[in-house]
This record gives C-alpha cells, structure tokens and sequence, in this order.
C-alpha cells in the first residue's frame, strides 16, 4: 500500500491498527497449539493427564473476557472510523489550502470504459481524470450498464456506480502523480481493461489540462454519448470540449440517449394524478429534445412534488 | 471463442423440436473444451464398460442407486463431491496459470469470455459442488449413528435430496460442452445476469442447476431437522448429543432458513430472464441491489452451513486423538447457536462499498466482529481439550492443527474486512479472495478432509493410509500458504479479483508463486486418491474388526465397522455425550445381548434415482427452450412421485434371527481379535 491522500492514509494506518489489534488472539492461538501439540504429545509420560478435566470456570471466563474485550476495541475503533471515512462525507481541502474550492467530478461506468463529466468546467473525458494536489474532489457516480465499482486504490475508498442511482465519493490527492484507476466489481468481457488514469498535478497544470480537453473537435451531447455508450473498450483517454447541459441526470434517469426522463415521467405521472381532469398539453421543448410528442397535465396551483433526481449543480 | 448465442431455428418445426439448441451449441472448434468433454465422456463410458464386463449392474443397483441406507448415501454424496472437486481443481489450475502468463501484458492463453466461464464455474461447482456435498455427506454417514438412529426420519426423500444434487452437477458439467456456462461470477449479479447483458443459455444453466440442487439441499435439511428431533437414542437429550451432532443440527436449521431465500431470488431473476419481468433490470422500475441483498441473505447464512459441521468435526477429533473430554461442551453449543443466529445479521458485509450509511454500515461491521467472539471461544476450547490430554498426531489430529493454525489467520483478515473503513480498499480485491480460501481451505476443507480420514474407517471398515495422508496433508497446507500469502499481499497493493488480463511485471512474480502454490495443491489432491486406492488394494493390512480403531468416544464407534445396515442391534441408552467413551470405562461395551427385537427398516425404491434424474432433461429443456420436453419431464417426475404413493411395500421388519447371525459373527471376530 502507497496512499497518496488522506482517505487512502487513514485506511493503511486502520488495516495496520486492526492486523496489531487481531495479533492479540492470533499469536498466542499459534504458540498454544504447537506447544500443545508437543507437551501433550502422547509419548511424552511426564506431561500430566487429566481425561476428565472438562470444565474450568476460570478459563472459560478468559476465553469468553478475551475476545469480547478485543471485539469491544475494535467495534469502537470500526464505530468511529466508519462515520469518519463515509464515503458520503465531504473532506477538507489541504491546510494551505483551505480557499480552494473543491472540484466536482460525475462520474459514469460504461461497458467498459469511464465518463468524467466536469460541470464546473463543462468538459468531459473517457478513462482520464485529473485534479489539482490538495483539492478536494467530489465524485457523483452511476452506471449507464451493470454495476462497477468506481476506484483509484492510491487514493482510498472505492464505491459502486449503479444505474439508476447516484453514489458520492470524496478524495484528495497530496502529491502529483498518475495513479491507477479501476472497476472494482466485475463486468463482463471487457473487465479488465476500464481502467482509466487519476492525474494529481499542479493548479497551472491542472489548468493547462481543462484548456487543452476544450481544445477538442468533439462535444458530448446526445448522439456522442450513443456512440460511446456501446460495448468496447477506450485503448486512448477521449476528450469532449463541451458538454450538453444535465448529462449526468440524463444518464441517471436513463434518457441520456434520448427519450422520456425517468424524472420526467415520474413527475408528470404525479399531475396527472394530483389533477385528473386537467386539461393536457404538450411540452413543447420536451417534444423537440425527444422528438416525441409528450403529453402531461397542465400543473394546478403550487404543486409540490417529490423531485426523485437532483440535477447537477 | 465467442459467446454461443444461438440463432434461432427459421423452421417452426425445428424451433419446437430443438428450442434454441442447434448443431452451433458445442464449441467444436475449441481444444480446451472438446478435450475435457472428450475427458469426462471418455471416464464416464469406462465407469459403465467396467460395470458392465464386471457384471456389477445388479450390484450397483440394488445396494447403491436405489439404496436409502443414509450411509450408502453419504459415501455417494461425498463421491460426488470428490468428482467435482476435480473439475472445480482444473477450473483453479485454468485461472492461476492465466493470470501468471497475462500479467506483465502477455495474453495468455484464454480471451476473458472462456475466462470469465472458469471463474463462474469454479465458485459454483466448489461451494454447490463440492463443500456441500462433502458436509451433507458426512453428516448422512455418521449424524444418525450419533445418535443412535437406524436411519434418516424420511429415507425416501434422503435419496431423492441426493438425486436432486447430482442432476444439477450434471448440467453443470453440461455446460461446459453444450451451450457455455454463465460468466458472471458465482453468484450471478444482476443485472449482468439479466437477459440484456447475458443473453446466452449461460445464466439459464446456473439458475436451474442451482435450483435443482438447492431443492434437494432444502429437503435434505428438513429430513435431517426431523432425525436429530425426532430419532435419538432414549436418554439422548439435546445436551448430551455429540458437538458434530449439535452442529449439524445448527447448519441444517440454517439450511431451511436461508435456501429458500436463494430459491426465490433465483426464481425472480428467472422471470425477469424468461417473461420479460423487472425485478432486477435496470429500467421499468427493477433494482439491482435488491438482488445483492437478497444473495447475500443467503450466501452468507451459507458460509456457516459449510464451517459449522466442520468445526463439529474438528472438535469430535480433538478430544478422541487427545483421550480427553471436550473442553466447555455446553460453551461449544452455545457457541455454536450463537453463529448460527448471528450469521442472519452480518449480510451486509458483504458490500459496504454499495453506499449505505455510516450507521448502517458500522452496525454490520460490528455484527460481523462479534461473531469472532464465540468462534473464539470454540478455538480456545479446542486447545484446552489438548491441553492435559494424550495428543495423538493421527492423520484427523494433524489436520486439525493445521485447521486452528490456518483458520486463525483467516478469522483475522475476516475481521480486517469486517472494518468498512478497510473494506473500502479491500473490498472485490484479490485480499479477499486470500482471505475466503483461507476460511474455506483452512476450514471447510481441511475439515472434510480431517473427517474423511476419521471416518472412512467407520464407513468402510479399514483405515486410509498414513503415509499418503501425510504427504497429501503437507502438500495441502504448505500449497494453501504458497498459493494464498501472495494474494494477500498482491489485494494490499490494490489488484482487484476476476482479472483475465494485467499489465504489471511486479504483480507478476506473485502471481508465479501463487501458480506454484497451485501444483503443490495439485500433488496433495493427487495423493489423496492415491491414498484412497492404495488403502483400498491395501485393505486386507489396514482393516479394523473392532468397529472402534481411534479408541472413540461417540456412539457411531460402538457399531461395527462398516455398520450393519441396521447400524445397532438394540437402541443403545445414554447417560452422557461420550457415551461410548463411559461404556467402554465401565466394562459395559462389547457386550452382547441375550436376545434380539425385530427391527423396523425402509425398503429400497428408484424413485428418488428416477425423479432426480428425470429433472436432468426437465433442467435441459427449459434452458434451450424445448417446451414439450419440459412439460413431459414435468409430468414424468410428478407422476413418478404419484404411483410412488401407492406403493404400500415400502418397509418390512429384519427378523431376530438374521440379527443374531450378523452379531454373532461381529463378536466372534471380537473375540478373536482381543
């Protein structure tokens, strides 16, 4: 193990505490049993015999105090990193840096590659990411196929990416350096190969890299993403040097290819059931994004409704 | 080799004839495959040619198929499981020589879609497969002996439950020349095993041989439930049966609990595969991580059902080769029971990483650490039955040692990836895969193996020979060490599991090790069957007439050696869980009775032979789709368990006579042997 971040150090510093912690019990298992095994050995006649000693309240009570008492350490240190180190947990920037903001990053596995999409910047890339050393990026996942798990082993913590549902990740990365990036959960054919580069490097050069991603012929919109969602896999990172507006809810919703928002659908679903006999009417807009003609109920009043999929900011 | 996805038949007739199934659905043009096809078809024609010019059909058929003796069922449960263990073996041999050739860039020698096909079929055959056999096996050989019982409560179903399990080890052996298996991991996530990215007959031969088998597991626990409650020697109370009995007990109520959640989470994903339905898709409102979780409700209920009836094993060897009674026995059930209702608790470790809370996340974690406490305890108790005690280094005791040493190990990294902190960068890492050969191999496995030796003199009547024992023991442990320490080491450097293809030369030299581990795993296995057969050609100098060759204390030792088919003459009384062990203190074994009762026994049917291997084409049609096979096997198999029910001849009584014969002779050769 090499972390490179805060989430990947507090982890080795845990696996480390947690192998001393479990030595307690495991070494003495060991010695016990060889030394055991040989003072007791049958051949051995100085040994004492005791056939019938079966039941000894001392030792029971130590056997039963001593992992109990280990487990009890344990849970606490497991109770107390856990909320430390959710996944869902939004960390720091670096001290010296406590200015920056942090960078957002959606992140989408596809069979069997990785999207980046950089709202903030309105870029997006295939199988290379790059964030500047010391800041803070927040990672939004899904799956626009079956489940992966979305990790830089460098860095720390990994996640799943599913479809239809958003995981967050927050990492940080203190030195410079290209480190690997994986799906963690098997995917199908193509396994082996979604791997993608996790680039820390300066602020200059971090901005040099946004600048040169929008420098690119190609921008992700609707028929982009069509042609890339297909089962292959990316030899070459890609850039996109613009990106259609609310791609990673349309993904999340499963009409980033076109057609009807799961969102959409749930909320017109509502009106019509809030208001049955409103008049209809068609969206406009939504006909022309989809080609479709979508009807749904003209909203009554203020209606309030669940809104299932927070678009990005 | 690509996916055989079968183009559907053009000529309505041929599609109702053949389903999807057509002359493309054997992978003719692959070598690996044809030859271990040609391979097992081959074994299988030898089998049947050497019955045949032996003139043993009647043989076989009387005293094995149709037997529904429980100890002629479990030495074919454990024959099954020796078989497939094989297979599962070369799946291993397959998948480490890959990944040491594909790991500095090479390609090695499989494309991930045959890979991807091992990995699946590895995980499935060794834990359905393989562990489960070997456990259900040995606890149908020895749990009624243990009990003082002439045979299962439900004889007929026991055959049946058997059945069940070998025709779904024949699909899966199926697939591998028709069709392809499912490439998916063993245990088929959706949505990968949904109909939209595995459109291939692969998942459709996991499901059904699964659901096959798990029929017959789910019966087989009733049936044992049922004899332990119901069948006990008088004066057996529950806290006087042995430990093996107690966790056998625990696994098969565990059993009943769990397979069938595995039974409907196979169903859902089977409609949403064959009608089209949602359950686990990614639109039309399915969840993927309801399938997860629903796996996991089982698979983890699972793990125990496998290591319970292992640690009963090991603590009946430790206090027979210590000559001592059982440290803390009423400690080791309460121990044991404990497991078993924690194990209910403790699913969700299984994937920390899928995004629940910290709360939620920290509470499994914290579940699954207290279950290290009564496992604790059973280690503990272990070493203080040794301690004080006459330590035999027999073949079962030696492996014991190397199952505390290995175990402990295993229960520490469980523990590690119990943390969800840790399990974030160990989770789906090849730590885990170290971490789960450790437990499995250092328990499951050594555990079977410890009894087989224990117990085949107990079912056979002669003992297994120690000096292959002990090289197949050396070679199994030093192997595991060689073959897992690296994986551990290889996970903590972030190489994730299920990997056909590498691009780094430092992981490389590890994964050479761990190949190296691999063959020595391979000679220990290769010297286990040659210490089966040598001690079979060898019987005559290795044979035990006394029925009790470790000096036991349990009442399966009291019996003969093999039991008679009514295992004992008259139903012994109990005063204590080693009660063989007292009677032998007090002069009250080896006596005989003066006189002898009829004894009530079941008579042998084909029915469960017929039933079970009827659902082998009824799994077979509704994979390729051949409905009117389907429907006949259905009806075949139902109707066979209808006229089953009108057959009123299905026990009789064994006359006082024949008994005296059988134990007249057993006590004539006692004597002479004392």
């Amino acid at each position: 193990m090499d972390p490179k971040g805060p989430i990947g150090l507090q982890q080795k510093d845990l696996i480390i505490l947690a192998t001393l912690l479990m030595m307690i019990p495991v070494v003495p298992v060991i010695v016990m049993t060889i030394w055991f095994a040989y003072r007791y050995r049958a051949s051995n006649d100085k040994a004492t015999y005791d056939p019938n000693f079966e039941h000894s309240n001392r030792i029971e009570a130590v056997v039963w105090a001593v992992p109990t008492l280990i487990i009890i350490a344990l849970g606490t240190v497991t109770w107390i990193t856990t909320h430390q180190l959710d996944p869902h947990k939004k960390i720091e920037a670096a001290a010296d840096r406590s200015h920056i903001a942090p960078i957002e990053v959606e992140v989408v596995a596809m069979d069997w590659k990785w999207l980046f999409i950089y709202p903030q910047y309105g870029i997006a890339t295939v199988n290379e990411m790059a964030m500047p050393v010391g800041t803070p990026v927040h990672f939004k996942i899904t799956s626009a196929s079956v489940m992966n798990s979305f990790f830089i082993p460098q860095l720390g913590s990994q996640i799943y990416a599913m479809s239809g549902m958003e995981t967050k990740l927050s990492l940080r990365a203190d030195h410079a350096g290209a480190y690997d990036g994986i799906s963690a959960n098997y995917s199908g054919n193509g396994f082996a190969h979604m791997r993608f580069k996790a680039k820390a490097m300066t602020d200059a050069q971090f901005e040099a890299w946004i600048a040169s991603a929008k420098t690119s012929a190609q921008s992700l919109d609707t028929v982009a993403y069509k042609t890339l969602n297909q089962k292959n896999v990316a030899p070459q990172p890609l850039y996109f040097a613009a990106v259609e507006p609310l791609m990673f809810s349309k993904v999340l919703n499963g009409c980033a290819e076109g057609g009807l928002c799961r969102d959409d659908a749930h909320n017109m679903a509502v009106m019509k059931k809030l208001a049955p006999n409103a008049e209809e009417c068609e969206d406009p807009k939504l006909a022309a994004a989809t080609g479709q003609s979508v009807k749904g109920a003209k909203p009554i009043g203020n209606v309030a409704f669940k809104d299932n999929a927070t678009p990005a900011s | 080799m690509s996916s055989p996805v079968a183009e559907l038949h053009e000529d309505p007739l041929l599609r109702f004839i053949f389903g999807k199934l057509d002359i493309n659905s054997v992978p003719w043009h692959d070598p690996i495959i044809m030859g271990a096809g040609f391979g097992m078809v081959s074994a299988a024609v030898l089998v049947i040619g050497l019955t045949t010019y032996f003139k043993k059909w009647g043989y076989v058929w009387s005293e094995w198929l149709t037997s529904v003796d429980h100890k002629k069922i479990g030495v074919m449960y454990v024959i099954l499981a020796l078989i497939m263990l094989l297979r599962g073996f070369a799946d291993a041999l397959m998948m480490r020589a890959q990944q040491a050739l594909a790991s500095a860039g090479g390609a090695g020698y499989l494309p991930p879609d045959h890979f991807d096909q091992i990995f699946t079929a590895h995980g499935v055959i060794m834990i359905f497969f393989v562990a489960m056999p070997l456990v259900i096996g040995l606890m149908n050989i020895i749990m009624p002996l243990q009990i003082g019982a002439r045979d299962v409560a439900f004889p007929y179903l026991n055959s049946l439950s058997f059945w069940f399990t070998v025709a779904g080890a024949i699909l899966v052996n199926v697939s591998l020349v028709v069709g392809e298996f499912a490439h998916t991991g063993w245990l088929a996530y959706a949505p990968l095993s949904g109909i939209e990215f595995s459109p291939g007959v692969g998942v459709d031969y996991y499901l059904w041989a699964l659901q096959i088998s798990g029929l017959g597991t789910t019966l087989s626990g009733v049936n044992l439930i049922a004899t332990i409650f119901k069948m006990r020697a008088p004066g057996m109370t529950l806290m006087r049966m042995p430990i093996f009995t107690w966790t056998s007990l625990a696994a098969n109520i565990l059993i009943v609990a769990a397979f069938p959640i595995l039974t409907v989470t196979l169903a859902l994903l089977t409609l949403d595969r064959y009608l089209g339905m949602h359950f686990f898709t990614n639109d039309g409102g399915g969840n993927a991580m309801l399938y997860v979780n629903l796996i996991w409700a089982w698979g983890h209920p699972e793990v125990y059902i496998l290591v319970l009836p292992a640690f009963g094993i090991f603590s009946e060897i430790v206090a027979t080769f210590s000559r001592k009674r059982l440290f803390g026995y009423d400690g080791m059930v309460y121990a044991t029971m404990c497991i078993a209702l924690l194990s209910f608790l403790v699913w969700l470790h299984h994937f920390f990483t899928m995004g629940a809370g910290a709360d939620v996340n920290a509470f499994f974690g914290i579940t699954t650490m207290i279950i290290s406490i009564p496992t604790g305890v059973k280690v503990f108790n272990w070493l203080f039955t040794m301690y004080r005690g006459r330590v035999r280094l027999e073949l079962p005791m030696l492996w014991t040692l190397g199952f505390i040493i290995t175990f402990v190990i295993g229960g520490a990294t469980g523990v590690m990836l119990a943390i969800p902190g840790a399990d974030f960068v160990l989770h789906n890492s090849v730590f885990l895969i170290a971490h789960f050969h450790n437990v499995i191999i250092g328990g499951v496995l050594f555990g079977c193996i410890a009894g087989l030796n224990y117990w085949f003199p107990k079912a056979f009547g002669f003992k297994l020979h120690t000096g292959l024992g002990k090289v197949s023991f050396w070679c199994w442990l030093i192997g595991f060490y060689v073959a897992f320490m690296p994986l551990y080491v290889l996970g903590l450097m972030g190489m994730t599991r299920r990997l056909s293809h590498m691009d780094n030369p430092i992981w490389q030299q590890y994964l050479i090790v761990a190949a190296i581990g691999a063959l020595i795993i391979a000679v220990g296995i290769a010297a286990q069957i040659a210490q089966i057969v040598w001690s079979v050609i060898k019987r005559d100098e290795l044979r035990d007439e006394t029925g009790d060759p470790w000096d036991g204390r349990t009442l399966e030792w009291a019996t003969s050696s093999p039991p008679p088919f009514y295992n004992f003459a008259v139903t012994p009384a109990i005063g204590n869980h080693d009660s063989f062990w007292d009677a032998k203190q007090t002069g009250q074994a080896y006596v005989q009775p003066e006189s002898y009762a009829p004894i009530h026994m079941p008579r042998n049917t084909a029915t469960g032979l017929l039933i079970g291997l009827i659902s082998v084409p009824l799994g077979f049609a509704l994979i390729w789709h051949i409905w009117w096979l389907a429907i006949a096997s259905f009806v075949a198999m139902v109707g066979i368990a209808i006229a089953h029910t009108f057959n009123e001849d299905r026990d009789y009584y064994v006359q006082p006579d024949e008994i005296k014969a059988i134990e007249d002779a057993r006590f004539a050769k006692l004597k002479t042997e004392a």
